[in-house]
C-alpha cells in the first residue's frame, strides 16, 4: 500500500523531473567542440577511402589465388575497391549534409 | 622500462593446444571473461533491490538501458528493440574493455584488429542473415538498385558488394586506431615523470587530464561503435 505522504512525494518528483527535462531539454553529446568533431569526421573519412581499397585488393588476391589468374583481377577489384570507398565516403559526406540542413531547418522553426 | 607497444603483447597464461591447434587462455582472454563477468553481476547487483526511487546503482543501470534503448528506437524504430539484447551487449561488452583496459596493468583487447574485426564481421553476417530471411530476396536490392539499366550492373554490383563488405573494416579500424593511439601516447608522456626528476610533475598533470580525457574516448567509442551496428540493423530491417 502507498500511503499519502508517499504518493504526495512522489508526484512532487514528478513535476522537478518534468521541470528539470523541459529546462535542459535533455541534451546528449553537444559538448564536443566543433573542431574535435571535425577531426573525429575527416578520419572517419579517411578510413572509408581506404577501407574500400584494401577490401578491394584483398578480395581480387583472394580471386586470384583461386582462379590462379594472377594479378588480372587484383588490379579490376583494386579500381572497384576504390570506387566503393569514394562511393561510401561520398554518401557520408551527403548525409552529413542532410542532417545539418534538416537541423537548421529546425532551428529556425524554434526561433 | 619497456617500450610503448610492448603493452599490447598477448602472452598466454595458461598454454593449451587442442589438434595442433593453440588455444591457450591468454591476458586478452582473461580480460574478456573479466568483462563478461563483471557486466552481468554489475548490472544484476544493481538492479536487486528494484527500488521505486533507484539509488545511485540502479539509476546508472537504468541510464544505460535507456541510452541503449533510445539509440535503438531513434536509429531502427520500435521493431528494432527486438533486437536490443544484441546492441546492449555489444555496447557493454566493448565500453567494458575499453575502460578495464585504462586500469593500470590490465589489458585491452579493443586495441586488436582480430577481437573487434572478429565481432564486426560476426555482426555483418548477423545481420546480413536477418535481412536476407525478413525481406528475402528484395534484400538483395542493397546491391543493385530497382529501375537502374542491367548492363550497369557489371560495374555497380562488385562495386555495392566491396562497400557493404568495408563496413566493419572501418569500424574496427576506428575503434582499435583510438585505442591504440590513446595508450601509446599515455605510456610514452608517463614515462617523462620519472625521467624528469622533480619537473616529472609537468608530464603527471598532462597524464592525469588524458586519462580523463581517455575515459570519455573509452565510452565514445563504445557508443560508435554500437551506433553504426544499430544504422546496420536498420538497412537490414528497412529494405529501400
Amino acid at each position: 500500500m502507498v500511503d499519502n505522504d508517499t504518493a504526495s512525494k512522489l508526484k512532487d518528483i514528478e513535476a522537478r523531473l518534468h521541470a528539470a527535462n523541459n529546462d535542459g531539454k535533455r541534451k546528449y553529446g553537444n559538448g564536443k567542440t566543433a573542431a574535435a568533431s571535425g577531426v573525429n569526421f575527416g578520419f572517419r573519412l579517411v578510413t572509408e577511402l581506404v577501407g574500400g581499397v584494401v577490401i578491394g585488393g584483398g578480395l581480387g588476391c583472394f580471386f586470384d589465388s583461386i582462379f590462379s589468374t594472377d594479378p588480372i583481377l587484383f588490379v579490376i577489384f583494386l579500381l572497384f575497391g576504390g570506387a566503393a570507398g569514394v562511393l561510401n565516403s561520398y554518401r557520408m559526406v551527403k548525409k552529413r549534409e542532410e542532417k545539418k540542413l534538416s537541423q537548421g531547418q529546425q532551428n529556425v522553426r524554434t526561433d | 622500462m619497456s617500450g610503448p607497444i610492448e603493452q599490447f603483447n598477448i602472452v598466454p597464461l595458461v598454454e593449451l593446444e587442442i589438434a595442433g591447434i593453440d588455444v591457450s587462455f591468454t591476458n586478452s582472454a582473461l580480460f574478456m571473461t573479466l568483462a563478461v563477468v563483471i557486466c552481468p553481476t554489475l548490472l544484476t547487483l544493481a538492479m536487486n533491490k528494484k527500488a521505486l526511487i533507484p539509488g545511485p546503482w540502479q539509476s546508472l543501470a537504468e541510464l544505460l538501458y535507456e541510452f541503449i534503448g533510445g539509440l535503438v528506437k531513434e536509429n531502427v524504430g520500435q521493431e528494432g528493440m527486438k533486437y536490443f539484447p544484441f546492441i546492449f551487449s555489444i555496447f557493454l561488452y566493448i565500453c567494458m574493455g575499453n575502460l578495464l583496459g585504462l586500469l593500470p596493468y590490465s589489458f585491452t583487447y579493443t586495441s586488436h584488429l582480430a577481437a573487434v574485426g572478429g565481432l564486426a564481421f560476426c555482426s555483418l553476417i548477423l545481420l546480413t542473415i536477418l535481412g536476407l530471411k525478413r525481406n528475402g530476396v528484395a534484400f538483395l536490392h542493397v546491391f543493385f538498385p530497382s529501375g537502374a539499366p542491367l548492363l550497369t550492373s557489371l560495374v555497380l554490383v562488385p562495386i555495392e558488394m566491396i562497400s557493404f563488405l568495408s563496413r566493419p573494416f572501418s569500424l574496427t579500424v576506428r575503434l582499435v586506431a583510438n585505442m591504440t593511439v590513446g595508450h601509446i601516447m599515455l605510456k610514452i608522456i608517463a614515462g617523462f615523470v620519472f625521467g624528469l626528476g622533480v619537473f616529472g610533475i609537468v608530464p603527471l598533470a598532462f597524464a592525469s587530464i588524458i586519462i580523463v580525457f581517455e575515459t570519455g574516448i573509452a565510452i565514445l567509442q563504445a557508443y560508435i561503435f554500437t551506433m553504426l551496428c544499430c544504422i546496420y540493423l536498420n538497412d537490414a530491417i528497412h529494405v529501400h
